[in-house]
C-alpha cells in the first residue's frame, strides 16, 4: 500500500526529474519506464522491515531530487550503470585488472 | 500564470506599436483590450464544464485508449484491468492518476483500488461529480 504511494508520488515528480537532470535525450514515457523498472526491481520482497526500508529510501531519493542534491551524472550511473565497468568474468582479465 | 504573461506580453508590444506610430494616427482607442478580446480563451480558473453521462463516459474511454499500456481495440466499459487489460498494480496507479489529472480532482487511494472496471472508475466520478443525465 505505502509502495503504491510512493510510487504515485515518485510518478507525479517525474517530469521535474526528467527535466532537471537534462535527461530529454530519452522521451518521457521511456524514462516512466525506467522509474517503475526501478520498482519492479523490488517486486520479489516479501518482508515488510524491508519493504519499509525502500520505501523510505524512496522518499529520501524524492527530497534529494527535490532540492537537486544529486548531479545529473549520478543518476545516470544509479539508473542506466553508464560510466561503470563491467567486472571483469574469466581468469585473464582479472589477472590483467589486478584483481587476482 | 499564462494569461497574465500574455496579456503583459501583448501590452508591451501594443505598447511600441503605439509609440512608432506618427503622431496623426495616435487615436486613444483601447489597443490591449481589443487584443485580449481576440485571444479566445480555452481554460479558466473558474467551474468546469458540465458533464453528462455520455461526456463523461467519451472521456473516460479516450484517456484510457491514450494510455499507452492499454490496447485501445481491446477496451470496453467492463473489460477487466488486470485480467483483459494486463495491466499490473504499478500501471493502476498510472491509470488512476491519468483520471486525476483529466477530471480535476484527487482520487483517494483507498476508493482508486477498488477500481476494477472502466465502468468502475465511471460510477464513481459519475457519484463525486453529481452527474445524473
Amino acid at each position: 500500500m505505502s509502495v503504491l504511494q510512493s510510487y504515485k508520488e515518485f510518478q507525479r515528480l517525474t517530469p521535474k526529474f526528467w527535466w532537471d537532470f537534462g535527461l530529454h535525450d530519452m522521451p518521457l514515457g521511456v524514462f516512466r519506464a525506467v522509474i517503475k523498472k526501478q520498482f519492479t526491481k523490488n517486486g520479489h520482497l516479501t518482508d515488510v522491515r524491508v519493504i519499509d526500508r525502500l520505501v523510505g529510501e524512496t522518499h529520501q531519493h524524492m527530497k534529494s531530487i527535490r532540492y537537486a542534491f544529486y548531479n545529473p551524472d549520478h543518476v545516470r550511473n544509479y539508473l542506466f550503470a553508464e560510466n561503470i565497468e563491467a567486472k571483469p568474468k574469466d581468469f585473464l582479465s582479472k589477472f590483467l585488472n589486478g584483481k587476482e | 500564470m499564462l494569461r497574465v504573461a500574455v496579456t503583459a506580453a501583448l501590452r508591451t508590444v501594443a505598447v511600441r506599436s503605439f509609440a512608432q506610430m506618427p503622431a496623426q494616427q495616435r487615436v486613444f482607442a483601447p489597443l490591449v483590450v481589443s487584443a485580449h478580446k481576440q485571444m479566445g480563451q480555452i481554460r479558466q480558473y473558474s467551474a468546469k464544464a458540465p458533464l453528462t453521462k455520455k461526456t463523461l463516459e467519451e472521456r473516460i474511454v479516450l484517456v484510457l485508449s491514450l494510455y499507452d499500456k492499454i490496447d485501445a481495440k481491446k477496451l470496453t466499459l467492463d473489460s477487466d484491468f488486470t485480467k483483459d487489460l494486463g495491466l499490473d498494480s504499478l500501471d493502476h496507479v498510472e491509470v488512476v492518476m491519468a483520471i486525476e489529472e483529466e477530471f480535476g480532482f484527487e482520487i483517494p487511494d483507498g476508493d482508486a483500488d477498488r477500481f476494477k472496471t472502466p465502468r468502475d472508475i465511471f460510477q464513481y466520478i459519475a457519484d463525486k461529480e453529481d452527474v445524473f443525465e
